[in-house]
C-alpha cells in the first residue's frame, strides 16, 4: 500500500518529472555516445600507431643548404653557387641530395645516439576534377619509421598506380581498380591507405581540411620521383628505448641550437605536440575526459534536482510520515517506497539514454572521421560504459536521496505531526535585505525569496552560468574560422599566388596584374620558425590592415609587420624591436604594425629589405613568387594557391566547427530552459500558498509575477555575468594550451556583439522557462490560502 | 460600506456529486458593523465568507457593496475591489517569511491608494520593538498581530477574519479579539468573523447563526461584550 501510496505521489508530478528525465537522459546520452564513438576509434588508432610505428618526434630543416654543405659540394667538384633552395638541389642532382640527406642524419644520430631518424619526402600537388580544384599529398613509403598501412587494397608497384586515403575515395565515389586522372595522368587506385604521422591532415599552416578535396596518397618511389609537386622535407624520428618526453626535451630540444652541426635544424617537435600526428591524442584522450565532465555536470544538475524534489515531497508528506511512524513502521520500511519509485523514474531516462548513445555513436564517429585520417572498427556495447553510464547515476541517484529522506525520517513522530517551525531566513537572504533596506517591501520580497532556498538557487545560478559559458562559447566560436581563413583572403586583392619554378625565373613578365614577392620561410624568432614575406610597400594585391581595418601596407617603408598570430604568442607591441635570425645572421627590425592575421608566424618586409636580407645584401630584386589576379602559366610555377579553392576547401572544416557549435548551443539552450522550468515550477509550488495570500491582498496577476518569477531575471543576468569572465578564462587557457602546445594559433575572442547575442539569447531562454510556471501561478486558486498550511 | 446578498447559492460539484454550500442566503451587512459567523463544521460559514470577499464566485444570486454588483466582476476587477476596500486575516498567518515584520506589514501598504501609518499600526498591534524581527522569531500571537497590522495598515472598509484565533491560546486570543474589536471602534472598519466559538459571538453586534448552507437565525446582540468580558471555557 505504501509503494502505491508514493507512486501516487510521483505521478500527481509527473510532468516535473519527465522535465528531469530530460536532463538525466541528456546525462547518459552525452556519456555514451561519446565514450562509444571515441572507444572505436581508440583502441585501433592506438593499435595502428603503436604497429606502424609512429615517429616519437619529426625535425624539420630550413630550406637551403648550410655554409658546410655548401663547401662540401664544392669541394666535391659541384657548382652549387644558383641553388637557393634544398628542394632546387633535388631537382637539379637527386644524388647531391641524397649525399647531404644522409650527412644530416648522421650527424644528428652521432650526437644523439639514442635515437634514429628516417627522411620523410612529401610532395604536395594540385589537380582538377569536375571543375574543382582539389589537393594531394604525396608521401614517400618509408621502411622504418611512420609505416603505411593499407586499408584495403594493396600498395602501388607500377608508375601508373596510386593509393589514396577511403574517405577521399567514398567522397569522390571511386573505387579500387577506378582510374583517378592527376594532370592528365592517369592512375590506377589500387589501395586505400593511413599514414601514422598524419592522423590529422594538415597541409599547410591554415586550418584546412578537406577530405572530399584532399588527399594523402602513395605512389611508388619512381613515381613519386617523377611527379611534378612542391616538395618538403622532415626528419621522422623514434627512440631506441622507450620514449621520455623529458628526457627527449633535455637531451635534444634543449641542446640542438648548441651544436654547430645541426645548424640545419629549423624546429624539433615531439609527436605530442604536433598538430598533423599529436592532436589525435588530445582528441581521444581529451574527448573521453570531456564526455564524463559533460555528462557528470548535466549529471549532478539532475541528481539535485532530483533531491530538492523527493525533499519537497517528503516535506509535503511530514505528516502522513508522522502517522505511518507513530504506527510502528520502520524508517526502512517508509524509506523503501521512495527509493524504488526513484528508481522507477531514473533508470527509463538513464536506459534510454544509454541506448540512444550507443545506437548513434557511429554518427559522432563519422563526424570525427570527416576530418581524421584513422581506422575505425564497429562500435561494440561495453559493460563498462553500461555501468558507468547507467549503475553508477543511479546509485548516486538513490544515496542522496536516501539522505534527503532520511533527515525527515529521523525526527519523532510527534514532531513530524506537528507543522514545520518557520525556519531562520539563510546569510545571503538577510544580507539583500540589507542592501534593500531603503526599497519598497515588494522589491524585498522579490529579490530575496529566491534566496531562502539555497539549494535551488545555488542550482539554478550554477546552471545559468554553465549555459551561459557553452552559449558564449557557441556564439565566438562561430566566426573563428572566418578570422582563420577567410578573413584574410578576403582582404587580399589577389586570385591567384604562384611560388616560381628556380628554371623559370626568366620566363616570369610582371604587368599591373601581378605583383612580386619574396618569401622566406626559414626564419627564426625566439622558438619559433617564422615566415618572412616580402612585399611592395605600395601593394595593390596584398594589401596589410590592422584589427580596426586601416590599411596599413605603407607602415612597410618604415619598418615590419607581424601577424597577429606572432603577436599572440610573444605579445609584441608596434614600436618594439625584434630579433629575427636569418642563415644565422641576427637583424633586429622594428615592428611598426600588426596585421589581423592569424594562420601563420610572419613577418611582413619591403621586398627590397628582404632582398638585401637574404642575399647578404647582393641583390635588392630578388623574388620567388607571384601574386596575381589572372591565371598563372602552371609551366613556370612550382605551385599555384588558388585564392578560391582554399576558401571553398576550408568549407569542410567550417562546416565541421559550425556543426559541432551547433550541437553545442542547442544543448545548453535546452538544459537552460528545463533547469529554469523545473525550478521555476517548484518554486512556484514552494510558493504557493504566498502567490494565493498575495492574490487575497489583492497583487495583481502581473505584479505576482513580477514578485515570483521576475526575481530569477536579475540572478540570470548574474549568472550570465559571471559567465563572461569564466569564458574569457577558459578561452585563455585554450589559447594558450593551443599555442604552447601545438603552436597552434586559435583566436579565441569574446567580441561585444557575441556578449549582446548571448544576453538576448539568456533572456530568451528565461521568459520560455517561466512561461509554463507563469500558466501555473494564474492557476494558484485564492482559497488556497485558508488551508492550513505551513511552510 | 455595505453589503447585500440577495438569493446567493453556492454549488460544488466533484465528479458526479453535487454539494450545496449555500443556500439562496439573503444578508445585508451594514457600515462599521461588527458581525459574527457562527457555525459547526460544514455549516457554509467559510464558503459565505469567500463569496461575499470575492475569493470566490457565486453559483447564483447577488453580491452587492453599496450599488456595485460584484457577484459579476471579472477576476482582475475583482483583484482591484479587494485591492482598495478589503482586508483578511486567517486562522493560519501566511506571513512572507523571508521578510521581517515591518516589510511584511508593508506589503499590505504598498498597494493601497490610503494606507494607514505602519509604525502606528505596529504600535498598535503591540509589536513597535519588533519591526526588524524575522518571522521564525515570533510566536504564535505576535505572528497574528503581523497578520492583522498587514490588512489594517490598508486602510480597508471591511476587515474578513476566519477563525483569528483557531490557533492561538486564550490569553493571546482574547489580545487579537482585543486589538479587532478597538480596530472597529477607532477606523470604524466593518468586522465580518467567522468563528466556532459560541463565546467570540457576544462580540458582535449581530451573529449570523448558519448550518447546512442556510442562515439558521440571526442574532442581535443588544449588549455588545468586549474581549475582556467573554468567558473562555
Amino acid at each position: 500500500m505504501l509503494n502505491k501510496n508514493v507512486i501516487n505521489t510521483f505521478k500527481k508530478k509527473w510532468f516535473l518529472i519527465f522535465l528531469i528525465g530530460i536532463v538525466i537522459f541528456f546525462s547518459s546520452y552525452i556519456y555514451t555516445t561519446m565514450s562509444y564513438a571515441i572507444d572505436s576509434l581508440r583502441k585501433p588508432t592506438f593499435n595502428f600507431l603503436e604497429s606502424h610505428r609512429q615517429e616519437h618526434f619529426s625535425f624539420e630543416m630550413f630550406n637551403y643548404l648550410t655554409e658546410e654543405e655548401t663547401k662540401y659540394l664544392t669541394e666535391q667538384g659541384y657548382d652549387v653557387r644558383n641553388i637557393f633552395l634544398l628542394s632546387d638541389l633535388k631537382t637539379v642532382n637527386n644524388d647531391l641530395f641524397y649525399q647531404i640527406m644522409e650527412l644530416r642524419k648522421n650527424k644528428f644520430e652521432f650526437n644523439f645516439n639514442n635515437y634514429f631518424i628516417e627522411l620523410r619526402e612529401i610532395k604536395d600537388i594540385s589537380f582538377v576534377i569536375n571543375d574543382e580544384e582539389h589537393k594531394g599529398r604525396i608521401i614517400k613509403d618509408s621502411n622504418y619509421i611512420n609505416l603505411t598501412m593499407v586499408e584495403e587494397g594493396r600498395k602501388p608497384t607500377e608508375l601508373n598506380e596510386i593509393a589514396i586515403t577511403k574517405i577521399y575515395a567514398d567522397q569522390n565515389n571511386l573505387g579500387i581498380n577506378d582510374l583517378l586522372t592527376i594532370n592528365n595522368i592517369n592512375y590506377k587506385i589500387v589501395g586505400f591507405v593511413l599514414f601514422p604521422d598524419y592522423t590529422f591532415p594538415l597541409m599547410g599552416s591554415n586550418f584546412i581540411i578537406d577530405n572530399a578535396r584532399q588527399s594523402l596518397m602513395l605512389l611508388n618511389d619512381s613515381a613519386y620521383e617523377k611527379i611534378v609537386g612542391s616538395e618538403l622535407f622532415y626528419y621522422a624520428g623514434l627512440s631506441k628505448e622507450e620514449f621520455n618526453e623529458v628526457a627527449f626535451k633535455k637531451e635534444v630540444i634543449d641542446e640542438y641550437r648548441n651544436i654547430d652541426d645541426l645548424k640545419f635544424i629549423s624546429s624539433i617537435i615531439t609527436t605530442k605536440n604536433q598538430v598533423r600526428s599529436g592532436v589525435i591524442y588530445d582528441e581521444l584522450n581529451g574527448g573521453k575526459a570531456m564526455s564524463l565532465v559533460l555528462s557528470m555536470i548535466i549529471a549532478s544538475i539532475a541528481i539535485i534536482i532530483v533531491s530538492i524534489l523527493i525533499h519537497k515531497i517528503v516535506k509535503e508528506q511530514r505528516g502522513q510520515i508522522g502517522v505511518l511512524k507513530a504506527l510502528g513502521y520502520t524508517k526502512k520500511e517508509i524509506a523503501i517506497p521512495y527509493l524504488i519509485a526513484i528508481i522507477l523514474i531514473v533508470s527509463p531516462f538513464l536506459l534510454i539514454g544509454y541506448l540512444a548513445g550507443y545506437y548513434t555513436a557511429p554518427f559522432l564517429r563519422d563526424i570525427y572521421l570527416v576530418i581524421y585520417l584513422l581506422p575505425v572498427i564497429n562500435v561494440e556495447a561495453s559493460l563498462s560504459i553500461f555501468i558507468v553510464s547507467i549503475f553508477i547515476p543511479l546509485i548516486i541517484f538513490l544515496i542522496l536521496s536516501y539522505i534527503v529522506i532520511l533527515k525527515i525520517l529521523s525526527k519523532l513522530p510527534l514532531e513530524l505531526l506537528k507543522p514545520e517551525e518557520e525556519k531562520k531566513g539563510s546569510k545571503l537572504s538577510l544580507l539583500a535585505n540589507k542592501l534593500l533596506i531603503n526599497k519598497k517591501a515588494k522589491t524585498k520580497f522579490k529579490y530575496t525569496f529566491i534566496l531562502r532556498y539555497m539549494s535551488k538557487f545555488y542550482i539554478f545560478l550554477w546552471t545559468i552560468i554553465f549555459s551561459s559559458i557553452l552559449i558564449l562559447m557557441a556564439i565566438s566560436m562561430t566566426n573563428v574560422m572566418d578570422k582563420l581563413i577567410y578573413d584574410y583572403y578576403s582582404r587580399v586583392d589577389y586570385v591567384y599566388q604562384g611560388y616560381i619554378d628556380y628554371h623559370n625565373i626568366d620566363k616570369i613578365i610582371l604587368n599591373d596584374n601581378k605583383e612580386k614577392f619574396l618569401s622566406f620561410p626559414d626564419g627564426i624568432y625566439k622558438d619559433d620558425r617564422v615566415t618572412l614575406l616580402g612585399i611592395r610597400p605600395n601593394s595593390k594585391l596584398h594589401s596589410l590592415y590592422d584589427k580596426k581595418g586601416n590599411d596599413i601596407t605603407s607602415y612597410l617603408e618604415e619598418g615590419v609587420v607581424i601577424t597577429e598570430a606572432l603577436n599572440m604568442k610573444y605579445k609584441i607591441k608596434p614600436g618594439n624591436y625584434i630579433d629575427v635570425e636569418v642563415r644565422d645572421v641576427i637583424y633586429n627590425l622594428k615592428v611598426i604594425g600588426i596585421t589581423e592575421e592569424y594562420m601563420e608566424y610572419k613577418i611582413y618586409l619591403d621586398i627590397n629589405l628582404l632582398s638585401k636580407i637574404v642575399t647578404d645584401s647582393d641583390d635588392e630584386m630578388l623574388f620567388n613568387g607571384v601574386f596575381a589576379t589572372e591565371k598563372l602559366n602552371e609551366d613556370n610555377y612550382r605551385f599555384i594557391y588558388n585564392k578560391k579553392a582554399m576558401i571553398d576547401n576550408a568549407k569542410t572544416v567550417t562546416d565541421f566547427v559550425n556543426y559541432m557549435l551547433y550541437i553545442l548551443t542547442i544543448s545548453a539552450v535546452s538544459i537552460a530552459l528545463i533547469v529554469i522550468l523545473v525550478l521555476t515550477l517548484l518554486v512556484v509550488g514552494d510558493n504557493y500558498y504566498s502567490v494565493s495570500l498575495l492574490k487575497v491582498l489583492g497583487y495583481n496577476k502581473k505584479e505576482i509575477n513580477n514578485m515570483i518569477l521576475n526575481s530569477y531575471l536579475i540572478y540570470s543576468i548574474v549568472g550570465y555575468l559571471l559567465s563572461i569572465p569564466l569564458t574569457i578564462f577558459i578561452f585563455k587557457m585554450t589559447e594558450d594550451y593551443l599555442i604552447h602546445g601545438y603552436n597552434m594559433i586559435f583566436p579565441l575572442k569574446i567580441e561585444l556583439w557575441h556578449l549582446g547575442i548571448g544576453f538576448i539569447l539568456m533572456v530568451v531562454i528565461f521568459y520560455s522557462g517561466v512561461f509554463l510556471a507563469k500558466r501555473n501561478i494564474n492557476k494558484i486558486s485564492l482559497q488556497e490560502v485558508l488551508k492550513t498550511y505551513r511552510e | 460600506m455595505s453589503i447585500v446578498l440577495k438569493n446567493v447559492s453556492k454549488i460544488y460539484h466533484n465528479g458526479e456529486i453535487k454539494t450545496e454550500a449555500l443556500r439562496k442566503v439573503n444578508l445585508s451587512i451594514e457600515d462599521g458593523e461588527f458581525i459574527v459567523i457562527l457555525g459547526p463544521s460544514g455549516s457554509g460559514k467559510s464558503t459565505l465568507l469567500n463569496v461575499i470577499s470575492g475569493l470566490d464566485n457565486v453559483s447564483s444570486g447577488t453580491i452587492k457593496y453599496n450599488d456595485k454588483v460584484i457577484s459579476n466582476y471579472s477576476v482582475e476587477e475583482l483583484t482591484k475591489f479587494r485591492r482598495k476596500n478589503l482586508g483578511f486575516i486567517f486562522q493560519q498567518y501566511n506571513l512572507l517569511t523571508n521578510l521581517n515584520v515591518e516589510d511584511n506589514v508593508k506589503m499590505g501598504a504598498d498597494i493601497s491608494d490610503n494606507p494607514l501609518d505602519v509604525n502606528e499600526i505596529l504600535t498598535k498591534v503591540g509589536l513597535s520593538g519588533m519591526k526588524k524581527k524575522y518571522i521564525y522569531q515570533l510566536s504564535g500571537g505576535e505572528q497574528q498581530r503581523v497578520s492583522i497590522a498587514r490588512s489594517i495598515v490598508k486602510n480597508p472598509k471591511i476587515l474578513f477574519c476566519d477563525e483569528p484565533t483557531g490557533s492561538l491560546d486564550e490569553m493571546t486570543a482574547r489580545q487579537i479579539l482585543s486589538i479587532l474589536e478597538e480596530l472597529n471602534d477607532e477606523y470604524k472598519t466593518t468586522m465580518v468573523v467567522i468563528t466556532h466559538n459560541p463565546n467570540i459571538a457576544l462580540m458582535g453586534d449581530r451573529v449570523i447563526k448558519m448550518n447546512s448552507g442556510n442562515i439558521e437565525e440571526i442574532i442581535i446582540n443588544k449588549k455588545k461584550k468586549q474581549a475582556t468580558e467573554i468567558n473562555w471555557s
